[in-house]
């Protein structure tokens, strides 16, 4: 029994209801399709077989379609909700983008010259864009199905796992030929890889998430407790003058190693 | 020497790329990640800043970012304290992200780059928002004036600069904020604060005063300076509302997003409370900038910080002020935070000539023809078929060149319409704005300024890069009349033609075929969204609004 169709239910059931988490859960979708899409091209320009090219050519458009619709539903929600810019909590994303490569490796526009296609190998990614995309699809579908009120949102999702169905055949379709051509060991051994680190990253962002709200929990226990005194003793202090002269200094200390 | 300025963490993250004292890349995290003035860390802006110039981050003589974080989660923890025990929430939220990553922001920059950690450096934000406005101007000798939000402790600073040098004198810290009040009304009336502060001065040109003297009460002057009165607003960090009931107590409720504008006759409250908050800040900022005049004795004036893009403070500063000159930086806000903090570095480790760095140093348009291009088979071609279309009263969208690192385009990713009636609001709508009292920009030649506008000296700078708004003669009504707002006054971005020989040419062509050399400007941008980058951006940004045309460097898209 397959229980993360409801699982993801519960997990993503309350996103369409805040209209604050609607907007950043939209344009992370925008920003990982987008992604999606440029590391598909890195990899269409790499791969040697030209059907192969020509499918991962159109994934790319799709993927970039996609973050196209899912970046103008956030913008006219935003228009509507006259959110302020995230704050500073906000800022930084959990998972950032750059992936840990590291500069020297980005093309003339900023982005990736060696797409996952050159770290993986061609099996591999094509089982890793098997796997993510029959995610995707299982994520769109819960997705789908949340947002019965919001008829055009529900539509985009519709018309985006149209296209996941036609990323998922494709690609399992090279899977089998390639098993079929003597490479299945190579096969399920990218399968088992791409499945195996959905679960580590998984694991890993539970551990991330779990800690901070720990971590969390003990600050705002150290706040009651700790702080309280300083805290009484703030309150009735007399505050410091906020106009305040500033004496020349030197420059080369002003711009230091301190932080 | 290579040199990289970073600015990140608190809105419009940025990075700037100074090689041997020149400015050869700069952009603004936003324009890649697509969030309106994202203030994550820029890793997308600096990869785009080494790629471009091919320059490897391990061979970065200096990393300096814009802030000293120390500095600044003093004043957060000083805060809380003495907001203590309504912190309660917004402490272990704030903390742990100090204590988490913030505080260790130079073990990210160097491993995020490969580079030893001696290497990174931190200047203060006001030296980098002040460094930023004054490199970027023509005076050898300048007072500064940086009136911002909040930086580490700093809401507003009073300095000098000359030469090489940029000095700070005086500040006042948080939380004594015109940046903050003016964040705090923006949000009373319903728009975002920290990102649609132009609203509130935009609003403020339809209603009068009347509320001054209640916001006058809270902003307190103080001689030349003022005191914020505490209790009247929440600034600490973490808070969702700046102000606290106090507030609303004194001037009703907060209009909530959403919920319809009183702007026009007959109930203008909104308007009403914008022109008196704009009012109130007008006359603080002016009382500064004498004081400031005073105490520096200079003729020369260099504004920045979130303010500095309030084009009707600017206005107020350069015809009632002292100085005879202003300078304020194309982006004047935290994203020039990480060019100035690059110079300032650049001037201090391998003093050398200045050089005004240029605008238009971001990526260029490039990028292959998009479904439904027609090329035009070259740039006058393409100057031809745009002329054409303005002038016959088309919407055109034009993206060419390099993308200009500033808060606005100049006009290389602009949107452009013939000043006809109702062309304003017809440009807004193809662009999706709603607000129907935002002004349009109105680009015209330098040579017929002294026909259209009555232009005080020191807004010449201003108004080369729209912003300033400025009085209009009565000659530019008949030909403009959609540019003018309530107080007879246009926003104008005066073209200069060897600063940009295109805009300046289409210019004189409308001029010489219509009559007006005139053309209505906005960012070629759907609202809530920044810039477009590149081709697809635009062609895509072209699709969903309801623009005529677009042209592209020498290719040309319309409607099918």
């Amino acid at each position: 029994m397959d229980l993360t169709t409801p699982l993801d239910r519960l997990r993503h059931g309350g996103v369409w209801n805040d209209p604050r988490r609607k907007l950043r859960t939209l344009e992370s979708f925008a920003e990982t399709e987008e992604d999606g899409g440029r590391d598909l091209l890195a990899a269409a320009g790499r791969v040697v077989d030209p059907k192969l090219r020509d499918h991962l050519l159109r994934h790319a458009r799709d993927e970039e379609r996609h973050a196209a619709l899912f970046r103008k539903h956030a913008a006219e929600l935003h228009a509507r909700l006259a959110l302020p810019t995230r704050d500073a909590l906000e800022a930084d994303r959990a998972h950032d983008l750059s992936r840990g490569r590291k500069g020297h490796e980005v093309d003339a526009h900023g982005f990736f010259r060696a797409g996952l296609c050159d770290e993986l190998g061609e099996v591999a990614y094509v089982a890793m864009l098997h796997v993510a995309e029959q995610r995707a699809a299982r994520i769109f579908r819960v997705h789908r199905d949340l947002v019965r009120d919001d008829p055009t949102l529900r539509a985009t999702f519709e018309e985006i796992l149209v296209d996941e169905k036609y990323h998922v055949a494709y690609t399992q379709r090279f899977l089998e030929q390639w098993s079929r051509d003597g490479r299945a060991h190579e096969v399920r051994r990218g399968l088992s890889a791409a499945r195996a680190s959905r679960w580590i990253g998984a694991w890993k962002r539970l551990g991330v998430r779990s800690a901070a709200g720990f971590a969390q929990v003990l600050l705002f226990a150290l706040y009651w407790t700790l702080l309280l005194p300083f805290g009484l003793f703030a309150r009735g202090a007399r505050r410091g003058p906020a106009l305040r002269e500033i004496p020349p200094d030197d420059p080369a200390r002003t711009l230091s190693r301190q932080s | 020497m290579r040199i990289l300025g970073l600015s990140a963490h608190h809105r419009d993250a940025a990075a700037a790329l100074v090689v041997d004292g020149r400015l050869v890349a700069a952009a603004q995290e936003e324009r890649f990640t697509r969030r309106t003035l994202d203030p994550a860390f820029p890793t997308r802006a600096v990869r785009w800043c080494l790629a471009s110039t091919g320059i490897a981050s391990s061979a970065l003589d200096r990393v300096v970012f814009y802030e000293k974080p120390l500095r600044k989660f003093e004043r957060v923890l000083a805060r809380s304290l003495q907001g203590f025990p309504r912190s309660a929430r917004s402490f272990p939220r704030s903390a742990f992200l100090w204590l988490g990553e913030r505080l260790w922001i130079r073990n990210r920059i160097a491993e995020e780059f490969s580079l030893p950690p001696e290497r990174v450096l931190f200047l203060d934000q006001a030296r980098s928002q002040l460094a930023n406005a004054f490199f970027t101007s023509p005076f050898e000798e300048a007072a500064l004036l940086l009136l911002d939000d909040v930086c580490e402790w700093t809401s507003v600073a009073l300095g000098r600069g000359w030469g090489a040098s940029v000095e700070l004198e005086l500040e006042l810290c948080h939380p004594h904020s015109l940046g903050l009040f003016a964040s705090a009304i923006t949000q009373f009336l319903g728009f975002a604060p920290g990102e649609e502060e132009h609203k509130l001065a935009a609003l403020s040109a339809f209603g009068e005063p009347r509320q001054a003297g209640i916001l006058g009460e809270l902003v307190r002057a103080r001689g030349a300076f003022f005191e914020l009165a505490e209790d009247a607003f929440r600034f600490d960090d973490g808070a969702s509302r700046l102000f606290g009931p106090e507030l609303e107590a004194r001037l009703g409720p907060a209009r909530r997003s959403g919920e319809r504008l009183r702007w026009e006759a007959g109930d203008s409250r909104d308007a009403e409370l914008a022109a008196s908050a704009q009012r109130l800040i007008e006359e603080r900022a002016l009382a500064l900038a004498r004081e400031l005049h005073r105490r520096s004795a200079l003729e020369n004036l260099c504004l920045a910080g979130l303010l500095a893009q309030n084009a009707r403070l600017v206005a107020r500063i350069a015809e009632e002020g002292p100085f005879r000159r202003i300078h304020v930086p194309a982006a004047p806000g935290k994203a020039g935070g990480a060019l100035g903090a690059a110079l300032f570095a650049q001037h201090v480790l391998d003093p050398g000539a200045r050089e005004a760095p240029p605008i238009a140093i971001g990526e260029e348009i490039g990028g292959r023809p998009e479904e439904g291009a027609r090329e035009l088979g070259g740039a006058p071609a393409a100057a031809e078929e745009l002329a054409l279309r303005v002038g016959s009263g088309e919407l055109v969208g034009w993206a060419r060149g390099r993308l200009e690192f500033a808060a606005r385009s100049q006009g290389r990713r602009v949107a452009l319409a013939a000043p006809r009636p109702q062309a304003r609001a017809r440009l807004h709508a193809a662009l999706h704005q709603v607000e129907s009292f935002l002004p349009c920009r109105l680009a015209m030649p330098a040579g017929e300024t002294a026909r259209f506008l009555d232009l005080a000296s020191a807004s010449e700078g201003p108004a080369e890069l729209g912003l300033v708004v400025v009085r209009a003669r009565e000659a530019l009504r008949a030909l403009a009349p959609d540019a003018f707002l309530p107080d007879g006054r246009v926003w104008p971005r005066v073209v200069r033609e060897r600063e940009d020989p295109e805009l300046h040419g289409l210019l004189v062509r409308l001029g010489q075929e219509n009559g007006a050399p005139l053309a209505l400007l906005a960012d070629l941008a759907l609202r809530g969204s920044p810039l477009v980058r590149n081709e697809a951006e635009a062609v895509e940004a072209f699709r969903r609004s309801g623009l005529d045309a677009l042209v592209v460097e020498s290719r040309v898209y319309t409607r099918a």
